[in-house]
């Protein structure tokens, strides 16, 4: 019993953070038809950030995480400017390249600027944890699917009840009729890179605490939330946040009882699984007319 | 020869074409006509298998597994399309090669081995290809990447990549789309020399009517998603239901 | 069908026009020339010829250094594995990431082969590491056969990550974390090749046959099938192309020449590591085949050239090298979509057209 409680509470955590990952690049996918695959760097370059930002400039640690956040919204704009405003004509497999780009970029930058070496990031709370059911659970994974179930419902009332949504959802359904009506792509755009980074730097500083910090810290979470949003059905928010959590609970479970040395294959079956079934997806390939 | 009987397409609830049948005898150019949204060109769809359809369809007595376009294509089904849809990064005879490559060339084996044992098919395939280019008039251009075309070539090169195989039914989505009079009138040339030198028989969706009465030996009117009329061109024109499909259809583009 | 075609031998000379009346009827001697277009011709064997025979010459002469050999060495696996991502990628258009993982694959195998009691000669062991990355691409290949673009990629990059993860685990095949050492040398035809200069004529003979198969490939059906499912699938099937069976074709083949370049590289620096085929390599091959231009299977010999070579200019700077390929991609992809192959190609157009009139002649009258 105290085993099932606590990993459940660890896999809802891991759930969580695989949600804000997920939702991040899907954002940015409705938004404009791109990928992004240096989403996973910038996971891991939120993490960087507030370790700097908390051990270099020495600000306290919630202060400290939303400078870190507002950094992220502006690395999210350079990187609309750099990747998608310069190739906006181009085929999107061509900006998805480019961001592919941004990705080695980004982690080159980071080991000039930090090094190599894993840096770790001290929780807010402590390593304070709850009991439950004789369970120990870290405050941290608490404090995570708090943060994560209000970032996640505030992004979901932006959806349903903003102008800015509404353009999204345009865009999503229909990118050249969207323009035609006045949407403007170019800030929408912008907006959705940045709100993508800011959700990918709140995932990397959210789950920083439970592991050290390294160049490769973003990109296996990036993966894993690829198959979050396969499995959640790529299209709706809400399929995603189950998604994450089937993911979550499914790699901890089963890899807490069964099949521990292997858990960490589970999402990447699932998600093949999932393509190889259903193959054209919930992703919706748009077709030249005939 | 194609005969379709009870083609049905459904997008979701919408009947898109409902229970059309209609023959393309041997030696007929038959037009196909009907008010926008009449389901015409989703019936050509259907038959060379690009949606998902019900019905029967046969060519020269067979049948033809409907849904699945390359069987339609090892039927004998050619199809130009009302865009043109050449494949740019490739050249104008590569562009026709590509319908009428020997099966047993295309895979590994057949690039590496059976390829160079069938050289003198190949050149064949070769010959074949630049015939079909230079029946529709392209034959200067062999080399060239398609994406040089114009817009009338490129139509063009889909009519050659359409016959080359010998098919034995041609379908052709309003080829004189963006074509002024005097490129319909050669359109229609070539389409009578098309339909005489290869002796296929040949369907197509158009919507001028003397480009029709030129051509067709007979036309089919279709509305919403059914036939209405099916005769010779100038009997059809005067027929009182097909009147009214073409007024109601001029009062709501109005 | 005019019947009556005599088939035009393919060693006949170029001026011998077949002699039928052709619907449209000319039958010149120019003709029989553009019969045959460019595509067709037989240069795409001179080139590699001549390649071949350029580098076996120059290389020996300029590298005399043993870091410059090995760089040498390093360029021309890596041209093998750019040419199979070539295929996968530029000529089927498939987006896949697993190439570094074929890699690491045919590595592993071939290593494990050379180590097993089972020995085996060097052909065996890189005949076995190319056969167990065809067979795995070929599984998936096949189960993930519909699905298009982003999924493809995605799917590809769980086959990579399982890989990573069964690689680390299954310590039977990869050695001690994930590192077999101690690999036998390249022994063929009773005698050893050790030393950077020896390795030097195995790979290129390698790369010799993948570049002959390549310019096979370039010649045949089966690239203008996979270019035109890649284009637009449906049309394609449309005009009988099988689309499906082409673009798993090249992908089987594309990363069977990945296992082949990783199962090189294992006799060759005596180790075989996940490390060597990490991510960073993973976008490097991107790298290799944009710089030096998606649209011709000398591209990626190009694009690994500078590959290899970026680290060696900048040398004292190692630690910026990542940026610089990063750099380096995203201005490639933004300011030369052709690469530098495509560019050449482009300017050898340009230079051409001044000379000779691209547009065709006689299409035009016919509608007009």
């Amino acid at each position: 019993m105290e085993k099932f409680v606590a990993l459940t509470a660890s896999g809802v955590a891991y759930g969580a953070v695989l949600a804000l990952v997920a939702l991040g690049f899907i954002v940015l996918y409705k938004a404009t038809g791109i990928i992004n695959f240096a989403h996973g760097d910038l996971v891991g370059l939120g993490a960087y950030l507030a370790v700097w930002v908390v051990d270099d400039l020495n600000l306290p640690s919630v202060a400290g995480y939303l400078v870190a956040l507002a950094l992220m919204a502006v690395v999210g704009v350079v990187m609309e400017r750099v990747v998608r405003a310069p190739l906006r004509d181009k085929p999107v497999l061509v900006v998805v390249i480019a961001t592919l780009a941004m990705a080695i970029v980004i982690r080159g930058l980071i080991a000039l600027w930090q090094g190599s070496n894993p840096k770790t990031l001290v929780s807010p709370v402590g390593n304070r944890a709850l009991h439950v059911a004789g369970a120990a659970i870290a405050q941290q994974r608490v404090v995570i699917v708090v943060v994560a179930t209000v970032s996640i419902a505030g992004l979901i009332l932006l959806f349903q009840r903003t102008s800015f949504g509404r353009q999204v959802r345009a865009l999503a359904a229909d990118p050249d009729t969207a323009v035609l009506m006045g949407v403007r792509g170019t800030y929408v755009a912008m907006a959705a890179f940045a709100l993508s980074a800011v959700f990918a730097g709140l995932a990397g500083i959210l789950v920083a605490p439970l592991s050290a910090v390294d160049l490769n810290f973003g990109f296996s979470l990036m993966v894993t939330a690829f198959a979050v949003a396969v499995v959640g059905g790529f299209g709706s928010l809400g399929g995603v946040v189950v998604g994450a959590l089937v993911i979550g609970l499914v790699q901890q479970l089963v890899g807490g009882y069964l099949w521990p040395e292997y858990a960490g294959l589970l999402p990447y079956i699932l998600m093949f699984a999932v393509i190889s079934v259903r193959p054209e997806g919930l992703i919706v390939v748009e077709r030249s007319r005939l | 020869m194609l005969s379709a009987d009870g083609i049905e397409v459904h997008f979701g609830a919408v009947r898109a074409v409902d229970g059309v049948s209609l023959e393309v005898g041997d030696g007929e150019i038959v037009g196909l006509v009907g008010p926008n949204g009449s389901g015409k060109t989703t019936f050509l769809n259907a038959v060379c298998g690009v949606v998902p359809a019900r019905g029967r369809l046969e060519v020269a007595g067979h049948p033809v597994r409907l849904g699945a376009p390359r069987a339609a294509a090892r039927a004998g089904i050619g199809r130009v399309f009302q865009a043109p849809q050449t494949f740019e990064a490739l050249s104008c005879i590569e562009n026709v090669l590509l319908a009428s490559a020997d099966p047993r060339a295309r895979g590994l084996l057949g690039a590496t081995v059976l390829r160079p044992l069938m050289w003198s098919r190949e050149q064949r395939r070769w010959l074949e290809a630049h015939e079909a280019l230079a029946l529709v008039g392209l034959e200067g251009a062999t080399a060239t990447p398609a994406h040089m075309l114009t817009y009338g070539e490129r139509r063009l090169l889909d009519v050659a990549r359409a016959i080359v195989s010998a098919p034995r039914v041609l379908l052709l989505d309003e080829p004189s789309a963006g074509l002024n009079d005097s490129e319909t009138a050669a359109l229609g040339d070539l389409l009578t020399r098309v339909h005489e030198e290869r002796e296929v028989p040949i369907l197509v969706i158009e919507h001028k009517i003397d480009f029709l009465d030129r051509l067709c030996d007979r036309v089919v009117v279709l509305d919403v998603g059914r036939v209405i009329a099916s005769g010779p061109p100038d009997e059809v024109w005067r027929d009182e239901r097909v009147m009214s499909a073409y007024l109601g259809a001029t009062r709501a583009e109005g | 069908m005019n019947e009556a075609t005599t088939p035009v031998g393919e060693p006949a000379p170029m001026g011998a026009a077949p002699t039928t009346g052709l619907a449209g009827g000319e039958t010149t001697a120019p003709y029989a020339k553009r019969l045959r277009p460019g595509i067709y011709r037989r240069h795409h064997y001179l080139a590699v010829v001549v390649f071949v025979v350029a580098t076996a010459v120059l290389a020996p002469m300029f590298a005399e250094s043993r870091s410059t050999q090995f760089l040498v060495n390093l360029w021309l696996v890596y041209s093998i594995t750019g040419i199979g991502f070539y295929w996968v990628f530029g000529l089927a258009g498939r987006f896949a990431f697993c190439q570094t993982f074929m890699m690491a694959l045919g590595g592993y195998m071939g290593a494990w082969v050379a180590q097993s009691s089972l020995g085996g000669g060097f052909l065996v062991q890189v005949a076995l590491g190319v056969v167990l990355s065809a067979g795995v691409a070929t599984a998936v290949g096949l189960l993930v056969r519909r699905a298009q673009a982003f999924y493809f990629a995605i799917a590809t990059i769980a086959v990579a990550e399982m890989g990573r993860v069964f690689f680390s685990k299954a310590e039977w095949f990869t050695g001690m974390n994930g590192t077999r050492t101690g690999i036998p040398p390249i022994r063929l035809f009773g005698r050893d090749y050790i030393a950077e200069s020896e390795v030097f004529w195995i790979f290129l003979g390698g790369l010799a046959l993948v570049l002959l198969l390549a310019a096979v490939i370039e010649r045949s059906p089966l690239r203008r099938d996979a270019v035109a499912a890649r284009d637009n699938a449906l049309v394609a099937a449309v005009a009988g192309v099988p689309t499906g069976r082409a673009q798993l074709t090249l992908f089987v083949l594309g990363s069977a020449m990945g296992g082949l370049s990783g199962a090189l590289m294992g006799p060759w620096t005596g180790t075989t590591g996940d490390t060597s085929f990490g991510i960073e390599l993973a976008i490097g091959i991107f790298l290799m085949l944009l710089l030096g231009g998606i649209g011709s299977m000398w591209g990626p010999v190009v694009g690994a050239a500078f590959y290899v070579a970026v680290p060696d200019l900048l040398s004292g700077f190692d630690k910026y090298a990542t940026i610089v390929y990063g750099a380096l991609l995203l201005v490639t992809i933004i300011l030369m979509p052709e690469g530098i192959v495509g560019g050449l190609g482009r300017l050898r157009l340009r230079l051409e057209g001044r000379w000779r009139r691209m547009r065709p002649k006689g299409a035009v009258d016919a509608v007009g």
